[in-house]
């Protein structure tokens, strides 16, 4: 049933290629490889992090979250990883399907080194998904509501879905520091397709780690105001 | 009959209840989506060393990136979820005990959303007026109106996937997915112009063109009038269609209804 | 008024084994269990009547509560209220009757308990005068006058569920289904719901049906009594009567150096028992007693009616 969702994902970049020849300085067969990278992120995230994702506000909202704080585990990493989405995990086969098929076809030169790079920074595109997913959340501690926040970061999620050579000017901040959506499958792309280069990976690991400790350190204090605001 | 006008002022009031996640929500989801768009549509005009594509100036292409996010926003109206999770978690135990229609009710506060987006629309569609002069506001009372109507089409196509909620515990992946469907057979990633021929061809028979680029494209002032006249007329015809399928679902899922969580 | 005549329902659930493993399994086999929530279920009850239903949780008091109520429809049997066939929701029976769900807010959460009245006094077309009428009398009696214009969100458990009866009785209901009126309410908030619903039943005499797991609740409101077990009724009288059920038993209330317990003996053998526990224990106090309503009550959900 998801295939529709792949499928649509596809169909968008195949239509375009129907008019133009590059987009973001890439060709229908590079895309593909970045298509296949950004929804294997997105079925790695459906299968870990959504279901939590989406409880999370309504726990910190109505003030369930005390049952969590007792236990002697992390709250953030219990609540993160509480549950398992099993019916997404056969989206994770077909989004890996499409990965190493658009591997498997393309026919630009690439080196196996170049590949594990690929596979690694996925993973890390993965955690500062969740991170950014976090970031929206965190507000409910003090707003009450944060299905503005979500909704946005489901829009802004677009983001990830687009080449990062398309973003200029201080949208490209936005998109690359900010919140570096670019950086989740663009540019582990780009390391596969052009193959590295000390900028983009400076540039990865430099923001990934700083959003790692903002994200924290906001839910401390989170967690904090929920303490001090509960009874 | 008012009871309806108080449930549309207790929406609205609901709606503006959370101001900064209003705001958040609103301008926020629209401009986003509006920069992608065009940072994507700046770098393919770029790229082609062109002007015009398939009809589109990157200026027009811009304004329809401006008026699909918001429509998108009156055609969805409700969030994902809005009968699903209430028979999920039993709240939809209280349309049941109401004397009045379910229906009825759910199409009020869906519709007030859809209104109130609708309102949104033309502030911005006026602003944009007011900055570059390009359109005329003529186009706007028809756009809206088609809008409407299409709001209440998708609001019926949602109500009979909701409505499966009945039968199947997660029915929010499904939605997702068909709003993905509409959106995007409607022309709402990729303006349908830009489609192989064929496509566009087959895709008269659906109602997605009818949903999306129709009202859009009214709104611009890129439609005909007998391509208007014509597209509400199949737009009502469809909106019907998928009334009645709602109306159906109900009549079968009732006798499923447990009413859990209460 | 209210007449249920073999009333059933039957549930089927899908079971799914815990863990990962089990959500695969249930990806491709889905398993389903059928469990009879109510079996046969008879029941008259009179105008100006109010009964208390008990029962274990799963007994089936809700589900025969929201059968009556219109929102589950029944698997076999039949059942009027006032009547109208509930789960046809007709929208005159719908105007005549009211759920409250001590579980379960159906106030608007968001918006203060005025507003939602306002809706519901158009949603039920009250006219103006009777609405005037019950907001004073319900907040008089209620004692929430001050908090009428609040988010309801933002008041404590007890006002909210005063604030969930006034919702509900605004338009005054000749049915009334009270699903755990006082869970999770302190003893004072408890005592005020009681007293007040005491005092509405006696001025407007409704049909009503309470559940409710506290004994208080039911010894206060209720002369009449359902006791439910495994979707069955098991008794349906008076409250008074039902301890005649057990009135062949004594209860003893034994304090040893250890511990304290209770045991209820047939009469006839309580001599012999007496004995057998005084050989048995070093006792230091021992009660005999009519068994109270509450250990009778208790028995007969654990063991059913011993007639």
């Amino acid at each position: 049933m998801d295939l529709i969702y792949y499928a649509v994902n596809i169909a968008f970049f195949k239509v375009l290629f129907l008019h133009t020849e590059l987009i973001g300085g890439w060709s229908s067969e590079q895309m593909m490889v970045f298509v296949g990278s950004y929804l294997l992120v997105d079925a790695v995230n459906m299968t870990v992090f959504s279901t939590n994702m989406w409880w999370l506000p309504f726990y910190i909202n109505r003030g369930e979250l005390d049952y969590y704080l007792t236990r002697p585990i992390s709250p953030l990493f219990f609540l993160s990883l509480r549950e398992f989405a099993a019916n997404s995990f056969v989206n994770l086969l077909v989004a890996l399907g499409i990965f190493i098929h658009a591997i498997a076809v393309y026919s630009g030169p690439w080196e196996f080194g170049h590949l594990v790079g690929l596979v690694l920074l996925l993973v890390n595109g993965v955690l500062i998904f969740y991170c950014i997913q976090m970031l929206m959340i965190i507000p409910v501690f003090w707003t009450q509501s944060a299905r503005g926040f979500v909704d946005l970061f489901y829009t802004l999620g677009i983001a990830m879905e687009r080449p990062d050579r398309i973003y200029r000017g201080w949208l490209r901040v936005f998109f690359t520091v900010i919140m570096p959506f670019a950086l989740i499958a663009s540019y582990p792309a780009r390391i596969f397709l052009e193959g590295f280069t000390p900028e983009v990976l400076f540039h990865l690991t430099a923001v990934s780690a700083g959003l790692w400790i903002i994200m924290l350190g906001l839910w401390r204090l989170g967690l904090r105001n929920y303490a001090s605001a509960s009874s | 009959m008012t009871w309806w006008r108080f449930l549309a002022a207790a929406e609205l009031r609901k709606i503006l209840a959370f101001r900064a996640d209003f705001w958040v929500t609103f301008i926020g989801q629209a401009l986003v989506q509006l920069l992608i768009a065009r940072a994507l549509w700046q770098s393919i005009f770029a790229a082609n060393e062109t002007g015009v594509m398939n009809g589109f100036t990157l200026q027009t292409m811009t304004l329809y990136y401006l008026i699909v996010p918001i429509g998108q926003k009156i055609l969805t109206g409700e969030n994902v979820g809005f009968l699903s999770r209430e028979i999920y978690d039993g709240t939809f135990s209280r349309y049941l005990i109401y004397p009045l229609s379910f229906f009825q009710y759910k199409a009020t506060t869906y519709l007030t959303h859809s209104a109130f987006y609708g309102i949104q629309l033309v502030l911005i569609f006026s602003v944009y007026n007011l900055l570059t002069g390009t359109t005329g506001f003529t186009t706007l009372v028809p756009g809206i109106l088609l809008f409407l109507v299409a709001a209440f089409a998708y609001m019926s196509i949602a109500m009979i996937v909701e409505l499966l909620a009945l039968w199947a515990d997660n029915i929010w992946s499904l939605m997702v997915l068909v709003r993905f469907f509409c959106l995007f057979f409607g022309g709402g990633y990729v303006p349908l112009t830009f489609f192989p021929e064929t496509v566009q061809r087959a895709l008269v028979y659906t109602p997605f063109p009818y949903l999306v680029s129709l009202p859009v494209r009214t709104t611009m002032g890129l439609a005909q009038t007998h391509e208007i006249v014509r597209g509400s007329l199949v737009l009502l015809l469809w909106a019907l269609l998928f009334h009645l399928g709602a109306q159906l679902i109900w009549t079968r899922g009732q006798y499923k209804y447990t009413g859990v969580g209460i | 008024m209210i007449a249920v005549k073999g009333l059933r329902k039957t549930f089927t659930t899908h079971v799914k084994e815990p863990g990962l493993a089990g959500s695969f399994k249930a990806l491709f086999n889905r398993q389903t269990v059928t469990k009879d929530a109510l079996k046969s279920i008879d029941l008259e009850i009179q105008q100006g009547e109010i009964i208390g239903l008990i029962g274990a949780n799963g007994a089936g008091k809700t589900t025969l509560v929201k059968i009556l109520a219109g929102i589950v429809h029944p698997t076999a049997g039949e059942a009027t209220v006032l009547g109208f066939r509930p789960w046809e929701r007709n929208n005159e029976y719908r105007r005549q009757m009211c759920l409250i769900m001590g579980q379960k807010a159906q106030v608007w959460w968001d918006l203060p308990a005025l507003d939602s009245f306002l809706l519901l006094k158009e949603i039920y077309q009250i006219d103006d005068r009777l609405y005037r009428e019950n907001i004073e009398f319900l907040a008089e009696t209620l004692m929430v006058k001050d908090q009428l214009k609040t988010q309801v969100r933002k008041l404590s458990l007890g006002e909210r569920m005063k604030v969930e009866l006034m919702a509900a009785l605004l338009h005054r209901p000749r049915v009334i289904f009270l699903d755990e009126p006082t869970i999770g309410l302190d003893l004072s908030a408890q005592k005020a719901v009681r007293e007040f619903l005491k005092k509405y039943q006696q001025e407007f005499r409704p049909v009503t049906i309470l559940t409710s797991h506290y004994m208080e609740d039911i010894k206060e409101l209720c002369p009449r009594i359902v006791i439910m077990k495994e979707g069955s009724f098991v008794y349906d009288g008076s409250l008074t009567q039902v301890q005649r059920m057990l009135g062949d038993e004594k209860c003893l209330s034994i304090t040893t150096r250890e511990s304290t317990f209770k045991v209820t003996v047939p009469r006839q053998d309580l001599g012999a028992r007496t004995a057998e526990i005084f050989s048995q224990n070093d006792v230091l106090d021992l009660n005999i007693q009519d068994p109270s309503i509450e250990d009778v009550i208790e028995s007969i959900m654990k063991n059913g009616v011993s007639v």
